[in-house]
């Protein structure tokens, strides 16, 4: 499995609600695809999840088109000075098919998240801060994957994951 | 060669931790109190683009939850957010006190789960209209008092300062 990273700059550098602006810019570029619409009904509860900081201890994960990709955010300083951020554009549409969305969310927050987007999406859903993705084989998701290699794909190491523990 | 790497914090950052931290604490009182911030979340934008506004432009005086009883539209519980102007472009922290909410919400008790709510602001005379806003009056606080928290949300000296009121 290829897993690439990457990093956005979040409050108080951009609001939560600028911040899934920025995700959504750059995993579904064509403002007119299905894709936008499917996200766009999930805004409310992402930007609540992205305000909670939960996008510090674990990624949005997209997967099921190219790459898996992880997106972190930066808060408080560190979004200030963006040293660590990495917002260059992806070289493929994460959105462009079959593809599905995990959210992570702090335990308070998960039933009534997980409610709320079952409602409003058959792609994004939520899960526990630290728990694994749909085919992440069990590794803990807030400690990256270094030198996992599935399916004959590539090796691929989330330095940016690796590197923040 | 030692690098050092300073991170200039600008009033804009202050009023976008701030506006964004005052719906984070809102729905944490929600949450926090049994209620469900569903509705809080889906009026998320209108409510940010006016908490904003008017934090940028030094109107707002406070956010207002009132949770109220559908029925006979009587106030049950109230939560205010005061904000407090002295930003200084110092080494101020960015910081939200998420614990004083759940300590405060464990001695004040959960809320009715029929209760209805919604998001009041008071401003300053000559604010600017924000699309998504009316012009509405607060309910009726007879018979209850405030409590304060104290500050529990704080970006270089612009902050948050909450309150909640119970019955008598």
């Amino acid at each position: 499995m290829t897993i690439v990273a990457r990093t956005l700059v979040s409050v108080p550098a951009r609001s939560a609600s600028d911040t899934w602006d920025a995700v959504v810019a750059m995993i579904a570029p064509d403002a007119n695809s299905p894709a936008r619409r499917e996200l766009a009904a999930v805004a409310g509860v992402a930007c609540s999840c992205i305000s909670d900081e939960a996008l510090a201890e674990d990624a949005i994960v997209v997967h099921g088109v190219g790459p898996r990709l992880r997106i972190y955010a930066l808060y408080g300083d560190d979004s200030v000075d963006g040293d660590r951020a990495n917002e260059s554009s992806l070289s493929w549409v994460p959105t462009n098919g079959d593809w599905r969305m995990s959210i992570p969310c702090f335990e308070d927050d998960l039933s009534w998240v997980q409610a709320k987007l079952a409602k409003s999406s058959n792609r994004v859903s939520a899960r526990p801060i630290g728990a694994d993705v749909e085919g992440e084989d069990g590794a803990p998701a807030a400690q990256g994957r270094v030198g996992a290699t599935q399916s004959g794909a590539t090796d691929a190491v989330d330095l940016d994951a690796f590197f923040r523990r | 060669m030692t690098s050092i790497s300073v991170a200039v914090r600008s009033y804009t950052h202050a009023t976008t931790y701030v506006a964004d931290n005052i719906l984070r604490s809102l729905k944490n009182i929600l949450l926090y109190s049994g209620l469900d911030p569903e509705k809080l979340v889906d009026d998320r934008d209108v409510l940010h683009r006016g908490i904003k506004t008017w934090i940028d432009s030094g109107h707002l005086r406070k956010v207002v939850l009132e949770v109220y009883d559908p029925g006979t539209d009587d106030l049950v519980g109230r939560w205010d957010v005061n904000i407090s102007y002295e930003w200084t472009d110092g080494d101020g922290q960015f910081w939200t006190d998420t614990d004083a909410i759940r300590f405060a919400i464990k001695k004040a008790g959960v809320l009715p789960s029929m209760a209805k709510y919604r998001v009041v602001a008071t401003t300053a005379p000559g604010r600017a209209d924000v699309a998504g806003w009316s012009t509405t009056s607060l309910r009726s606080t007879e018979g209850m008092v405030e409590q304060r928290i104290g500050t529990s949300i704080e970006a270089s000296g612009l902050s948050g300062g909450m309150s909640y009121y119970r019955r008598t």
